[in-house]
């Protein structure tokens, strides 16, 4: 048997029953043994090395231009959220939307603050119908109330085949300059749509139909959907039972 | 220096180390796996598996105490204990050739995790109905984008990891004038609205005038992300742009200008571009006949390279995934009623390592232990 060294492709040509014992003593495996452990040392610098790379750093890169990147491919990008069409009521004044509002009108009101008027959508079911509506009770200083508490103070219809609910909430009945407000939660199959209307008493009493009107105006094309759930949730994986 | 060298690897070599090392492998994984429950799974990777050494922290102090190596001190020591033992002990011969081939598979496996373990990126892609999409999200970490529009065919992208941003820090963006200044960063928010503060004065950040960002302790629940929130000021040659705040929970970008050239500002989940798009054709959830219970979930999806001429269809589903340029897209979600797939992208350079070091470590097995009983078979013929 002719034994070979896979690191210093030396042979050794030994024969004899101690062949074992003679390799041991060998000066040919001497060195070989400095030379691995020779390589031990930069081994363990690329180990530690590798573990450097670990860190998140800041990184620079170009992409086309998102639209570009997706017609080069033959492809169009799909519209990230299409708006529902909707009859504005005449006497609203369109405004200027912010970051969070699809659309926002003001609402004149003769010697008083003018009512305000915003449509947002987020997507899925927002954090859920109650805990919405109780938001909008907690901004009049309302107290929070149950689901079941709720659903006895809102009025649920559909408007063009969508869940829809109504609410209407006040600080003070009895003045005239009490907050209220006006809120419609609309629930399509990706996302919720918030139409709210906040003023005092006396301008929302006069806006009231006005305002259910815009909201059973809203159109959803597409983007709605007949058997979209009446509540929503968080995205789930496919090991969930 | 060979001679300290040897002194230093004969102790590394030993095999009492080896016990000791498999030893505290097989405790940290029963801690690991049992603190699991309380932090998730990528937490308690990282916290246990991915670390050097675990901490202790001393209860009102914070004051952190290292009580236990870490996995990758275990595996590493392992890696030097078995190489270290093959620089001293082992010598090549025909009889060990088994013992070599199987501890060349344990070598590669170890070497092939560290790998993994830097290397890999997992990330997801997320698509409803239609929807077409060249970019994947990474699940658990975020990015400050800052996006220069100006170019005409290109956006050039410089993303900040928020393990960056702290308060007070001051990042320069490589190659531009314009420079971030963090003046505070929450490492996960809640967004409620200002009527929903305490008081006035608690500490918040204004995202607009319906929404303003709360500090809230960090989660490492399965199912949940956090959503950080950062106010950032950003200045080119010194002079002040602005000042704006941005929660990951609502990562609309906020568009400004430094000397006519046009910025997008965000605070999204990382983002993976490639190098082609992929469109959601139909996601199925097929349930077994009069009953809730999934029996399949699948994605067919179009993929689509413009520069490598691939334009074809691919069906995801269970122990069915796509593989296209270095990725592997396996099925892992959905949403929306049904109508959005949730497909996990995982870039792994030494995929194929643990295949190699199995048959390797298998073939070693076979040739020592073929060895072995064609001797004692032998040795039965001739007595």
């Amino acid at each position: 048997m002719v034994p070979f060294d896979a690191f210093s492709g030396t042979q050794a040509a030994l024969s004899g029953p101690n062949y074992g014992d003679a390799l041991r003593k060998s000066r040919v495996f001497a060195s070989d043994r400095s030379f691995r452990v020779k390589l031990f040392v930069p081994g363990a610098l690329v180990l530690l090395a590798l573990l450097g790379c670990r860190q998140a750093q800041v990184e620079v890169y170009q992409i086309p231009k998102e639209q570009l990147a997706l017609e080069d491919a033959g492809l169009q990008l799909q519209k990230p959220q299409e708006l529902p069409q909707w009859t504005v009521p005449e006497s609203w004044k369109q405004e200027s939307v912010s970051e969070m509002r699809i659309a926002s009108f003001a609402i004149p009101n003769a010697g008083g603050k003018a009512g305000d008027v915003s449509v947002t959508a987020f997507p899925g079911d927002a954090g859920g119908l109650e805990a919405n509506v109780n938001r909008w009770r907690g901004q009049l200083k309302l107290p929070t109330l149950s689901a079941d508490e709720l659903a006895k103070t809102w009025e649920q219809t559909t408007v063009d085949g969508i869940p829809a609910v109504f609410v209407d909430l006040t600080d003070n009945q009895t003045d005239p300059n009490g907050q209220r407000v006006l809120g419609a939660v609309l629930r399509t199959a990706d996302r919720t749509w918030f139409v709210k209307l906040t003023g005092t008493n006396t301008l929302l009493a006069a806006e009231k139909a006005r305002f259910q009107d815009f909201v059973r105006s809203f159109r959803f094309g597409d983007s709605g959907d007949q058997n979209a759930p009446p509540t929503g949730g968080k995205s789930r994986s496919t090991n969930d039972k | 220096m060979i001679s300290s060298l040897l002194r230093f690897l004969k102790p590394l070599s030993s095999l009492r180390l080896t016990i000791v090392c498999l030893a505290c492998c097989m405790v940290l994984l029963f801690v690991g796996t049992l603190d699991q429950v309380h932090v998730g799974i990528f937490e308690a990777q990282n916290r246990y598996f991915k670390s050097f050494l675990l901490f202790f922290t001393i209860p009102g102090t914070g004051f952190k105490v290292p009580w236990f190596p870490g996995g990758y001190t275990l595996g590493i020591v392992l890696l030097a204990n078995l190489i270290a033992a093959h620089a001293i002990r082992f010598r090549f011969s025909w009889r060990k050739v088994g013992i070599i081939v199987l501890h060349s598979g344990i070598i590669l496996l170890l070497v092939g995790q560290l790998v993994t373990s830097v290397f890999q990126v997992e990330s997801q892609m997320r698509l409803d109905q239609g929807q077409t999409s060249n970019f994947s999200e990474s699940p658990y970490f975020d990015e400050l984008a800052i996006i220069d529009e100006s170019g005409k065919d290109f956006d050039q992208v410089t993303s900040i990891p928020t393990s960056d941003l702290h308060r007070g820090a001051d990042l320069k963006l490589p190659g531009s004038d314009v420079a971030v200044h963090v003046n505070d960063f929450y490492q996960n928010a809640f967004l409620i609205n200002p009527g929903q503060l305490p008081s006035p004065n608690y500490p918040h950040l204004k995202l607009g005038p319906m929404a303003v960002a709360v500090a809230a302790e960090p989660t490492y629940k399965q199912n949940e992300r956090n959503q950080p929130a950062t106010s950032v000021t950003i200045s080119a040659n010194g002079q002040s742009v602005g000042n704006w705040s941005l929660s990951a929970a609502f990562p609309t970008p906020i568009r400004f200008q430094v000397e006519g050239r046009n910025y997008q500002l965000v605070l999204r989940p990382k983002r993976y571009y490639k190098p082609f798009s992929v469109t959601l054709e139909q996601f199925r959830h097929d349930r077994y006949a009069g009953t809730d219970i999934a029996n399949n979930f699948s994605s067919k999806v179009r993929l689509v390279d413009p520069s490598g001429h691939e334009n074809r269809e691919a069906l995801i589903f269970m122990n069915h995934p796509l593989r296209y340029s270095g990725l592997t897209f396996y099925q892992a979600g959905f949403d929306n009623n049904d109508t959005t797939t949730i497909l996990q992208v995982v870039k792994n350079p030494s995929w194929l390592t643990p295949y190699i070091s199995c048959a390797l470590i298998v073939l070693g097995l076979v040739i020592q232990f073929g060895m072995h009983l064609t001797n004692f078979i032998r040795r039965r013929v001739i007595a």
